[in-house]
Order: structure tokens, then sequence, then C-alpha cells
């Protein structure tokens, strides 16, 4: 009974272990991020022109991008 | 994005901008902003290089997840939340981001 | 052995009690609202109006875009649909800051999923929250389902931004509307008070 416990008492253990990184890898990401610089983009817009981020923002505004998986959903 | 449109004469004041990215084709995207009656940018990175670029494309999947970054004037990222974008805390942070002259 | 098994049983006691306790919590969650002397309500010391008659029921949407803050349902005598509601909406469909605008923006969403005819009955400006505002009235009818809802917005200023007041009564295609009603909502509205400032007027 004791031994069982022990050996089941070590696998819960080894288990926490294993997914505390798991859980650790995406908050490290965004750390990561934040800190670095945006890249230097051209994209085609709904304003029937090309921003590039140097031209618009860059020394001039702030700038809050949003990604978002598809047009007509609720984002 | 009716929540950026909403706020956009507050970002004004905090000296900010707003842009909406997702993998779908510019006529799409047009189509959706002019139902949505919305005036900032929205733009269409098909082949997904810049979510790449801040971790916004998961493996295997056609479309971004969602997630919102803010880049002061110099270019750098000071801000990153996943989901749908928290407007009160993308406020409160603008505001002082614009405060210490893009330096927090 | 015997007090590594008597250490498991406290353990899972104190639990079973902590689990309790959490449910518990949940159920003795406080109203959002206090009733004054002058029989106004408060809500989450916020707002401050005058409420309808008893035979309304509360409203309440926790969370999430595009929901009312709260408002007031009634079941009406007669064939289905026969209800009529009311609420206040802090974020009403669309983004302008200018009525005019807004109100387009508005009715391109408003009642969307019902796939009715619409037509304006009545605009024009009205007084609300101690500012400028502007009341719609419209008509909207389903000749499928054979229903019919009559509505009235009232648009109004909460610092830069629009607020709304919505009353819905649906009727079937045959049936009448009641007007009184809508003498409770009017009466919501005029008394409605903002008694603090919001989030958006304090940055």
């Amino acid at each position: 009974m004791r031994k069982k416990l022990f050996y089941q008492g070590i696998f819960l253990f080894l288990l926490l272990l294993f997914l505390l990184p798991l859980s650790n890898a995406e908050a490290k990401k965004k750390v990561e991020l934040v800190g670095r610089e945006i890249l230097n983009f051209t994209l085609p817009s709904t304003q029937d022109r090309l921003i590039t981020y140097a031209d618009e923002y860059y020394g001039k505004h702030h700038l809050v991008i949003t990604f978002f998986p598809a047009a007509f959903t609720p984002i | 994005m009716e929540g950026h449109q909403r706020n956009l004469y507050l970002y004004e004041r905090f000296n900010a901008r707003v842009l909406g990215v997702s993998r779908d084709d510019v006529i799409t995207l047009k189509y959706w902003a002019k139902g949505l009656d919305l005036t900032f940018p929205l733009l269409s990175n098909v082949t997904s290089f810049l979510g790449v670029s801040v971790d916004a494309q998961p493996d295997g999947r056609p479309i971004f997840s969602r997630r919102t970054i803010i880049i002061d004037k110099a270019g750098i990222i000071r801000y990153v939340r996943d989901g749908s974008p928290d407007f009160k805390d993308i406020l409160l942070f603008l505001k002082k981001l614009n405060q210490k002259g893009g330096k927090p | 052995m015997k007090r590594i098994s008597l250490l498991f049983l406290c353990l899972f006691l104190m639990m079973a009690w902590l689990s309790g306790c959490a449910t518990f919590e949940t159920e003795k969650k406080a109203v959002p609202y206090r009733l004054t002397a002058q029989g106004t309500v408060i809500w989450e010391d916020e707002f401050e109006f005058l409420p309808p008659s008893p035979d309304w029921k509360l409203l309440r949407v926790e969370t999430g875009e595009n929901d009312i803050n709260f408002g007031f349902t009634r079941s009406d005598p007669g064939v289905f649909p026969s209800m009529t509601t009311f609420a206040y909406d802090e974020e009403p469909f669309g983004c302008s800051t200018k009525f005019e605008n807004r109100e387009r923006e508005f009715f391109k969403r408003f009642l969307f999923n019902a796939i009715l005819q619409f037509q304006v009955l009545e605009k024009k400006k009205v007084q609300v929250l101690g500012g400028e505002g502007l009341e719609v009235v419209v008509e909207g009818k389903d000749p499928v389902k054979k229903e019919k809802v009559r509505a009235k917005v009232v648009f109004g200023k909460r610092g830069e931004r629009i607020v709304g007041f919505y009353i819905t009564q649906w009727r079937h295609l045959d049936g009448t509307y009641d007007l009184s009603a809508f003498e409770v909502f009017d009466r919501f509205v005029k008394s409605f008070k903002l008694l603090k400032k919001s989030f958006y007027e304090t940055l």
C-alpha cells in the first residue's frame, strides 16, 4: 500500500515537472516579443494604397495592430 | 474592429494609429470594412510573413490567431496581448506611452 | 499506515469543505442595484432611473461586445410573438460620434437576424441625458413569418460617445400594438441620470 502511494506520488510530481515548462513556453514567447523591433513591412490596404511602416508610422505615431483570423467574423 | 473605430478619436489624442491585419485578400477586406464603416486601414497579408514575425501565425493553419501588439514611435514592440482586443487596456497603455514620450 | 490514510482523509475533507464554500459564495452575489426613498433605482452606482411596474422582469447581460447593459421585458397577451422589451445600451451598434451617421450604422445591424422590412415612422431631435439626442420610431414587418415589430430608439451622448435606449414590441402581423408600454419607456428615458463619468471621459 505504501509503495503504491509512493510511486503514485513520484508519478504526479514528474507529470507536474513536465507540464510546467510547457505552460511557460507561450508566456516566454510573448515576453520575448516586447522590446523587439517590428520589421519594416509593406502591404496592400483597404484604402487603395500600399502601406509601408517606415513611411506612415516610423518616427511619427505609435501603432496598434490587431491580427485577426478572418473578415466577416466577430473579432 | 468596431471597438477600434469607436476609439479613433482617443487614439488620435494619444498620437496613435491603428491597423487590422489578416490573411484575407484585399477585396474581401474592403467589403467587410465598408460594411462596418471603418475609416482606418486593414492590411491583407496573404503570405502571412507579418503575422509570422510576431508569432500570430499558428503552425499548419491558414489564418492568423487573434493578437494585438502596440509599437511605439521608434518601432519597438511594447505590448502584446492574445485574444479579442481589450480596448480599455489598450487605451490605458497608449495614454501612458504617450505621456512618457514614447519611453515607458 | 493509519496516519497516512488519516492524513488523506483530512485533506479530502478539507477540499470538500472548501469547494462547498466556493459554490456558496456564487449564490450570494450581491444585486447590482438599490432602491432610493424617491422610488428610483441606482444601478451599480453609475445610473439612476425610474423603474417600470413589477410586471416587467429585469434583464441583465453580464459581458460581451454588442450587448445591452440591462433592460426590462414583459410578456403581452395575444398570439406569439407578443412581448415588449426595453433596454439601455452604452455601445449601440455603430461607431460614429455623430447622430446621423450612428443612426445609419445602427439600423444596418438592428434586428438583422429577424429579416424585417423596415419603415421609419418618425425621426426627431430630442433632449436626453441633459443634452441633445435623436429619436427614431420604426416598424419592421416579416411577411414570411407573419410577424411585426414597433421599435423606438433614442440616441444620447455620454461624454463624446453615443449611448442608446431602445424598446421593441413584437406582435403577430394582424395584432395591435399597446402604446402604453412606449409611455413606460419614455418615462424611463426621461428619468435616466448618469451619476459619474464613464471610463472614456476620465482618459
